[in-house]
């Protein structure tokens, strides 16, 4: 008898433990209330107890009473955890409904208890103690199953029901003594026991899986709330085992700790499982997420390595850091050499002067693009063109990205040997041809045969043509290298206008064609006779595309930041298409007259040249009335003192001679 | 140097290429009636002056050798002449290579290709200014 009633009050303390433990890990302090006032209730009964030398009750009140009041707490909580929505799981309803129920019947016995005048006042305390306890328990219950979150489906009312039915046979199970249906008590304990292992090792069961169910799942195992679940069944197992006549059962102590237990270990493989889950899931991601990082750190390795400028990566001493291929392949030193070298000093800089202090704030101020920089690489001069960009601010590093334009720039200086040649080579044997015919033409050598005139003339024309070709070439190349000076001085818009329509009087009279000039009285500050050309080549432009008869119109309007001039003419206009192109060297218009028109399509190539070369811009549209505007915008710009007194038209007076 | 239009002008034109030094020696020879002497280099030219004095020099700026501004400087250093008007022919007419062909000391910058028939009055007008 003792034995086994020592085992049975040890069992009751083991779970009243497990139990305080569980609600402990949640960490609330709201439990503690509820604690020691179970504490004080077993207190109190205990003195009585122990006074009263009631040994049966000091027990009873010792061991069950704080089952009774952390069941109490953990119901509480629970259904407290129910309405913040931390959890729907069905199960929990069903368990806490069962509680409440099976609560509500042992209250009954216990009014009973209370009620009797054989009680004695530790009994009464005691019993006073359980009544508030299960009341709390009740009430949860019911608050649970009204919250049920899906009530309105008849089912969850199926459920209830066969949770009320649960609860009245826990009922007859306590109301029933030893005698005739003591068999049924362990029935009911054993049923509430596969009721919560179910509970505690199917959490699958959960019919509100979500997609990601495996991850909840792991989730809800892993946290206390499924500890509390299980809790409460332990403590109520136990209970009602102490509640029994074990005498009679002495096997059933053991049978119910070795059920415990299973629980136990069932619930320590769920929970096993569920870390060898969320471990494996961690690891799977971890994998994804290193092979995701690899693939793009291969790519972005794999594109600078792949670029065909070098690259390379300095730290804020411009030591170097990493350099890809194509760096070490133009630089001709190995990454083994070059790295934590100063980026100065990985080859000879010729140019500009390594020591300068101007190119170590071009690569360090960055963002710097294309400067050209001469080094030495296996005793040959190489030019690069390095661009620098912060490493994501100066203090970080610099990047500093080149390539080899040696070739390039030598064939910039071969090209500007041909300017040289052409300029001098095809102009010198032009001045004899041209010369020589000259003479004949002017009549040096007598009047000509009259046969021979018209065909000299042909030869003369083209002679002049080619001239004005080899002309045209050098200065579309010279005003896009730059290498053009311009000669600045205050121009008179109208006598421009009149110097051009002078000028141009032969061509125009050709197609009975004439020009209007509105008066403007501005002045600019421009290459007078550059300026000129851009007018002649748009005129004459305007002359090949118009219908004989039509007009060409010549404006200048004031602008805030200069003068936008423009020249409309009547012609066929320029397709859309084509408004951009046609400033491109060679271009021409396709289609149409443009074959019976002549040039080489540099006029326009010119116009834009010299327009540019003055800081302005040179734009084609639709004319007001059909054809076309050419309009040109030059900037307000200082000219230099000396040449303010200068009038307009030619200054230099000694370059005289010109021909034609 | 006195001298007036009707004078016979006595003109040292030099020029490396001979088709282009003998279409100015027709056009000032023919058109200009004036007496044309030839040289083919600098130094010829060097030699030429030596051997006589010119109302004007017309030379060629590039010449293998001793170049236009070259001899113009030899001219002036050599003989001591500052007066004998020097042109320049070239076919580089930009605004700043001009400016620096005058700033040599030459009279008169000419471009190339030249106009025959008006040639000869230029070299005159070119004369009659230095005079």
């Amino acid at each position: 008898m003792i034995t086994t009633g020592v085992w049975g009050e040890v069992s009751v303390l083991a779970a009243s433990v497990s139990l305080l433990l569980a609600t402990l890990t949640r960490g609330r302090t709201r439990l503690q209330t509820p604690l020691v006032l179970w504490m004080i209730g077993a207190s109190v009964g205990v003195v009585h107890a122990i006074r009263g030398g009631e040994t049966d009750v000091l027990w009873q009140v010792s061991t069950n009473a704080p089952g009774f009041v952390a069941l109490a707490v953990v119901v509480t909580l629970q259904v407290l955890d129910e309405s913040a929505g931390s959890s729907s799981d069905r199960w929990t309803h069903l368990l806490t409904g069962s509680l409440s129920t099976i609560g509500l019947a042992w209250q009954i016995g216990i009014a009973d208890v209370i009620r009797s005048p054989e009680s004695s006042t530790a009994l009464k305390l005691f019993s006073g103690t359980q009544f508030v306890a299960t009341s709390v328990v009740v009430g949860a219950g019911l608050v649970t199953l009204v919250n049920l979150p899906d009530r309105r489906e008849p089912r969850s009312w199926i459920r209830g029901l066969l949770v009320v039915s649960l609860g009245a046979i826990g009922l007859t199970a306590l109301d029933s003594t030893a005698g005739w249906s003591s068999w049924f008590r362990p029935l009911v304990v054993a049923s509430i026991l596969v009721l919560g292992i179910l509970v505690v090792s199917s959490p699958s069961t959960n019919s509100r899986a979500t997609p990601d169910s495996h991850d909840a799942r792991s989730d809800r195992l892993s946290t206390p709330s499924s500890l509390i679940t299980f809790s409460p069944l332990v403590a109520l197992c136990l209970l009602l085992v102490i509640d029994s006549d074990y005498g009679n059962y002495g096997w059933f102590v053991p049978a119910v700790l070795l059920a415990l237990l299973a629980v136990l270990l069932l619930r320590l493989r769920a929970l096993w499982i569920a870390g060898e889950r969320l471990r494996l899931t961690l690891e799977r991601s971890i994998e994804h997420r290193r092979l995701e990082l690899e693939h793009t750190q291969r790519l972005y390795t794999r594109i600078v390595q792949l670029a065909t400028d070098g690259i390379i990566a300095t730290d804020r001493d411009l030591l170097v850091l990493d350099a890809n291929k194509a760096a070490v392949e133009i630089l001709g030193v190995p990454i083994d050499r070059m790295i934590g070298l100063s980026v100065m000093e990985i080859a000879p800089i010729h140019h500009p002067r390594p020591d300068d202090r101007a190119v170590r704030d071009f690569v360090l101020r960055g963002p710097s693009n294309d400067v050209l920089v001469v080094i030495e690489v296996d005793g040959q001069e190489r030019t690069l063109e390095v661009s620098t960009r912060p490493l994501d601010g100066p203090e970080l590093g610099m990047l500093v990205v080149f390539r080899d334009v040696t070739e390039r720039e030598s064939l910039t200086r071969f090209k500007d040997n041909i300017i040289s040649i052409v300029s001098h080579e095809l102009r010198t044997p032009l001045t004899a041809i041209q010369g020589g015919l000259g003479l004949l033409e002017g009549g040096a050598f007598g009047p000509l045969d009259p046969d021979i005139a018209p065909l000299l003339r042909v030869v003369s024309e083209n002679s002049d043509r080619l001239g004005r070709i080899v002309n045209d070439l050098l200065d579309v190349e010279r005003f896009r290298s730059g290498r053009e000076s311009l000669n600045l001085e205050q121009v008179d818009v109208d006598s421009l206008f009149a110097r051009l329509m002078t000028s141009m009087a032969p061509v125009l009279q050709q197609k009975d064609m004439s020009v209007r000039a509105t008066p403007s009285g501005e002045t600019l500050a421009a290459d007078g006779n550059r300026i000129l050309q851009v007018l002649v080549n748009l005129v004459q432009n305007a002359v090949k595309f118009s219908p004989p008869g039509s007009v060409i119109e010549l404006a200048c309007e004031t602008e805030a930041t200069g003068h936008v001039i423009s020249v409309t003419d009547q012609g066929r206009g320029v397709p859309p298409s084509e408004v951009t192109r046609i400033f491109e060297p060679f271009h021409r218009v396709n289609g149409g007259d443009s074959a019976t028109v002549g040039g080489i399509g540099l006029g326009l190539a010119i116009s834009a040249a010299i327009v540019r070369a003055h800081g302005g811009r040179i734009w084609a549209g639709a004319g007001p009335q059909g054809g076309t505007t050419f309009s040109f915008f030059l900037p307000e710009r200082p000219i230099p003192e000396e040449r303010r007194v200068t009038p307009s038209g030619s200054s230099e007076m000694s370059m005289i001679g010109a021909f034609p | 140097m006195t001298a007036s239009r009707s004078e016979l002008r006595r003109i040292l034109v030099v020029d490396d290429d001979p088709d282009v030094r003998s279409v100015i020696s027709l056009s000032l020879g023919r058109v200009g009636k004036m007496e044309v002497v030839e040289a083919h280099s600098g130094h010829d030219a060097i030699e030429r002056l030596r051997r006589g004095t010119f109302d004007a020099i017309v030379l060629d700026v590039m010449m293998p050798g001793l170049d236009g501004p070259s001899t113009l400087e030899r001219i002036r250093s050599e003989f001591g002449d500052s007066t004998t008007p020097v042109i320049f022919i070239t076919a580089k007419v930009q605004p700043a290579e001009v400016r620096r062909l005058i700033a040599t000391g030459a009279a008169a910058v000419i471009a190339k290709p030249f106009d025959p028939m008006t040639l000869p009055d230029e070299v005159r007008t070119i004369i009659e200014r230095a005079a």
